[in-house]
Formats: structure tokens, C-alpha cells, sequence
């Protein structure tokens, strides 16, 4: 039996999302169907009203409701220390540790040839303004301990250490080919403790 | 170590069901093309998490169905422990270890290793260097979950920096990362190979010898896709730039460990192109049974797993010792067409029968 319309849609658009497959999309297409309208009015809302409220910083490039961002506006961040990441979510598992009290940059992405992303589909550019701008002594570079992550941070390193910025690379308590937002927090300071010249 | 008992479903033309094995030898009997291979093709994919046949998964379940299980009981001297291997339209291959995803082969005290010998293994002397290169990755790197993760890690590169090359023109400082990225993984790769080489390579000339009697010994050589000159990481990314031009020409990157070879000698002859048919079996089962001996010695004295399909045709009295002698350790399936010689003195343990798909266990 075919199912109605409307919700043969709902499980089309669910199975869109990242991680989630025809399975899980008709999983929650019912658990939906189950809630009160006004429950899933809520949700609804919540998404269409976080993305039309959001953008991007521009200064670090994460995501953000206000221009600059939170933490690029305070007074009490260091602004000579910039840590790179892959993703928003990063500065997110960063952010947890609460030990950390420089400026982001976000690439939105790491190197990939395979998948056809070079320097140039990343926030890059945006990272050498703002180096060029002066103040930044530090360049962290957090992407992800994986081979396009690494890449990232060797040519990073390539680019920016001539201009004579301190470049270090978060050692690799990681959990190698792992996200970094997987790992837990206390790990993620380790990382960063031990960071190297690179 | 052993398997002690293996269940399937959907799996190739397997009828749905389970078998217990024998410590030592089982002899897998029936007519061709009924199942036997199938059932050595399961304890290998309980071992390594795919397949030795074929990358597709869909080739694998049963026609009609969607979807394939193995079921294994694993036995180590440290203790036993369930691994089972799956796939279905939905859910990607995947391999677990008491029910919990995880890579197969990783903890070394949770795996099961196995050795594998088929016909197509005449290929380890006659084909291409890539046969000689799987052979050192998946029979002798089966031993190190480091090792392994290492060749992983090089093929990704190694990828990336070949679609760069391809992708019209990287700028110096972009393949400059890459390269560097290449070296550390490229060097690591070839220590551990050189060092595996050097450990077969005695127990493969004694394998040899033992079955080729007084014939010239059998050399086998590790020969390295990376200068010899480069030392280190700073040498090997200097050897790239050099070839810069020429891999950006080509599109590949043309040194490297994806380049390394073994070379196999009878004496001075080379063994691809100057021995014969059954000099080359003869190799063939040397490396396989120095594989053997070497990952039991890695493995504290535990012997992997031998799966031997169709071997018994083609022996000549020497084959016939040696591969006696191999059989004598450990656990061993073994597929027999109805009628073939056993060597001599080789204890069966249990005799199973796949005909049509349904295997029995028969009275011994
Ligand atoms: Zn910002």
C-alpha cells in the first residue's frame, strides 16, 4: 500500500539529514505523527528561526545571531591567539573545556582532493586578513587528527609560518581518524597542553 | 585458537544453519561448486571483516534475500568470545565483536586470524607486485592492527595526493602538505615491511627447502618503491619534489611503498619468469606456510586459523610432505572433491559434506 502523500514527503525530506536512512527517517516521521501539532509547530519553528536568524561571524566565521559573534566581541578573550577548527561544532567541544580563552577561526571544512574541496572552498582567505591585520602571535590548528585534517594544518603551517606567527599543532591525545567534537573534555585539554611546533 | 562453532544465514548458497568444528583438521567434502569454498569464505570473513572473493556485499547474501549473517565461537588460550559479521541493503558491512560493532582485527586477544591458501595463491609468484603487496598487508599484516591502520592511512593519501595531481595545477605549497603527509606514513610502511620480509624470509627458504629437498634455495627479498638513498621524512618529500614534474604529468605519484615488490628467487633464477609450474606452487605454499609459522610466533605460540580450498589436486610428493607438516598444527579446513588422496598421515578430526547448500557433519 502506497503511503499518503504529505508524510511519504516528511520521510523524503527526514531522510535528507546527515546520518539519518530510510529507516530512521520513517522512524521519526512517525514518532512526529504521534506528538500534539502544537509539539511539532515547536520544533518546526525552531528550525525555520535558527536558520533564518543565523549567519556567519565575520570575523571567526562560526556560526552566529549576532555580527561578530559572542566571543569575538569580548573584552576578555585574547585576540592574540587564534585556534583553527574544522566546524562550528568544534569550537562548541572547545568551548566545554572552558579553558581556552582565545578567538576561532572556522575553515568549514578540511582539505580534500578526493572530494574536490581545496583551500579555496575554505574560509582561508578570511584567516589571512585576518593575520594580516597584525596582533595574532599564535596559531593553533585544531582540525580534525585524520589525513585531510592534518593536510589542512601541514598547509596552513606552510603558509602562514614565513609571516612569522607561532604555528602549533594540538597534540595527538586525540583518538586518531576521530572527530574532534567526539572526544571528551578533559582529553581535549590534554590536546591542547600539549600542543607543538609543527 | 580456533572457531568452535560457525552459524550463517543468506550466506551465498548456504542453507541457513551452523556447524561445530574439529580442533584439528576438518575435511570439507562434496561434488564441486555445492558450497565448499562458501563455508571457508565464512571463518575468513569471521577473521578479517570482508571478504577474500569480493568487495560487493550484495554478491553475498543469497539471491532473493537482503541481507547476510556470521555467526562465530572463537576459542584463544586467554578465552573465548563471540564475533559475527553482517550486511543488508540497509546496514553497511559490518563486524562485532559480543554484539558491538567494532574494526575486525583490532585487539589482538579478540580476534581470530587466518590463513588462507586457494588455487588463485599461484598468483603470489606469477602475477602482478600488487598480489605480493596484499600478501604483506593482509596474510603477515594481520599481526599488527598498527600496521594495517598505517596502510590505510598511506592509501588515503596516496589517493588524495593522486586526485591533486589530476586536478589541474596545485599550488607548491598545497602538495608540499601532502607530501610531507606521504613521507611519515610512506616511511613507517617501509620499515615494517622490511622487517617482515626479513622475519619470513628464513622460515619461507626452510618451507621450501623441506619440500623441494636439494633443490637451490629460495630467496626472498624485499624491494622497496622508495629510493634507497631517502632516510627520512625531509630525503623522501626531497625525492618527491623531484619527481614533481612527472607525477604532475602522469597524474600519479610514481614512488612510494604502492610501488614495493617481493622478489622471489630459486637460487639465482627468478622465480616469476624461470620456474616452473611446479617450482612456482612450491613458492607459493612456501610464503603461505612462513606466513603461518611467522603469525604464530607474533601470536605467542597461537596458530591462526588454515583454510585450504582445492589444494590437493596438483601435489607432487614434496607438496604432499610439506603441506602434511603444515597441516599437523593448529586448526585446518580443508576442501577435498570426492575421491582425491589425502597426504599421508594427516588426522582428520571431523568430516563435513556440502552438497546443494545443506552441510552435515558425517559419522568419522
Ligand atoms: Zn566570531
Amino acid at each position: 500500500m502506497a503511503l499518503p502523500d504529505p508524510i511519504a514527503r516528511l520521510m523524503e525530506e527526514l531522510a535528507r539529514l546527515p546520518g539519518i536512512g530510510p529507516k530512521s527517517a520513517q522512524r521519526l516521521a512517525y514518532h512526529l505523527l504521534k506528538q500534539d501539532p502544537e509539539s511539532v509547530r515547536r520544533l518546526a519553528t525552531a528550525m525555520v528561526e535558527a536558520r533564518r536568524q543565523s549567519r556567519f561571524c565575520s570575523v571567526c566565521q562560526d556560526l552566529t545571531d549576532q555580527d561578530p559573534c559572542r566571543i569575538c566581541r569580548s573584552p576578555g578573550r585574547d585576540a592574540s591567539v587564534i585556534l583553527v577548527v574544522e566546524d562550528p561544532k568544534d569550537v562548541q567541544a572547545v568551548e566545554r573545556t572552558g579553558e581556552y580563552r582565545g578567538l576561532y577561526h572556522v575553515l568549514h571544512g578540511a582539505i580534500a582532493p578526493m572530494d574536490g574541496v581545496g583551500p579555496e572552498s575554505l574560509r582561508i582567505a578570511e584567516l589571512g586578513q585576518r593575520l594580516l591585520q597584525g596582533g595574532v602571535k599564535e596559531l593553533i590548528l585544531a582540525t580534525d587528527p585524520d589525513v585531510e585534517g592534518d593536510a589542512t594544518a601541514l598547509y596552513l603551517a606552510r603558509l602562514y609560518q614565513p609571516a612569522g606567527v607561532r604555528v602549533t599543532r594540538i597534540a595527538r591525545g586525540l583518538p586518531v581518524g576521530g572527530d574532534l567534537d567526539y572526544a571528551d573534555e578533559s582529553t581535549l585539554v590534554k590536546a591542547l597542553e600539549g600542543r607543538q611546533e609543527i | 585458537m580456533r572457531v568452535v562453532r560457525i552459524g550463517w544465514r543468506h550466506f551465498r548458497n548456504l542453507v541457513a544453519g551452523g556447524v561445530e568444528l574439529d580442533a584439528g583438521v576438518n575435511l570439507i567434502e562434496g561434488p564441486n561448486a555445492q558450497g565448499k569454498t562458501n563455508l571457508l569464505e565464512a571463518v575468513a570473513m569471521l577473521a578479517w571483516g570482508r571478504s577474500p572473493r569480493t568487495q560487493h556485499d550484495a554478491q553475498i547474501w543469497t539471491a532473493g534475500e537482503s541481507g547476510y549473517r556470521l555467526d562465530g565461537e572463537v576459542e584463544r588460550r586467554s578465552g573465548s568470545f563471540r564475533i559475527a559479521v553482517e550486511a543488508s541493503a540497509q546496514q553497511r558491512r559490518r563486524w562485532l565483536r559480543g554484539g558491538v560493532a567494532r574494526r575486525a582485527g583490532v585487539d589482538p586477544l579478540g580476534s581470530l586470524r587466518a590463513v588462507l591458501f586457494w588455487p588463485d595463491h599461484l598468483e603470489l609468484v606469477k602475477g602482478g607486485p600488487a598480489v605480493r603487496r596484499d600478501f604483506l598487508d593482509e596474510d603477515l599484516g594481520q599481526s599488527s592492527p598498527r600496521y594495517q591502520s598505517a596502510v590505510r592511512r598511506y592509501d588515503r593519501i596516496l589517493s588524495s595526493r593522486n586526485a591533486l595531481l589530476r586536478g589541474g595545477e596545485p599550488s607548491g605549497a598545497l602538495l608540499d602538505a601532502w607530501d610531507a603527509q606521504l613521507a611519515e606514513a610512506g616511511l613507517a610502511i617501509r620499515a615494517a615491511r622490511e622487517r617482515m620480509v626479513a622475519a619470513i624470509a628464513p622460515l619461507a627458504r626452510e618451507s621450501y627447502a623441506a619440500m623441494a629437498g636439494a633443490s637451490p634455495a629460495l630467496e626472498v627479498r624485499y624491494v622497496s618503491g622508495v629510493p634507497a638513498q631517502v632516510s627520512d621524512a625531509a630525503d623522501f618529500c626531497a625525492a618527491l619534489r623531484e619527481r614533481r614534474a612527472v607525477d604532475l604529468a602522469r597524474g600519479v605519484t610514481t614512488l612510494g611503498p604502492h610501488r614495493d615488490d617481493v622478489a622471489l628467487a630459486i637460487g639465482t633464477r627468478d622465480a616469476r619468469s624461470a620456474a616452473s609450474q611446479g617450482e612456482q606452487r612450491t613458492v607459493a605454499l612456501s610464503l603461505k606456510w612462513a606466513a603461518h609459522r611467522w603469525l604464530t610466533e607474533q601470536d605467542h605460540g597461537e596458530t591462526p586459523v588454515l583454510l585450504l580450498d582445492d589444494v590437493l589436486s596438483e601435489l607432487d610428493e614434496g607438496r604432499r610432505r610439506g603441506l602434511a607438516q603444515l597441516i599437523g598444527k593448529g586448526q585446518v579446513l580443508l576442501t577435498r572433491v570426492p575421491n582425491e588422496a589425502l597426504p599421508a598421515g594427516v588426522p582428520v578430526g571431523r568430516r563435513l559434506r556440502v552438497e546443494g547448500g545443506v552441510v552435515e557433519v558425517l559419522a568419522p
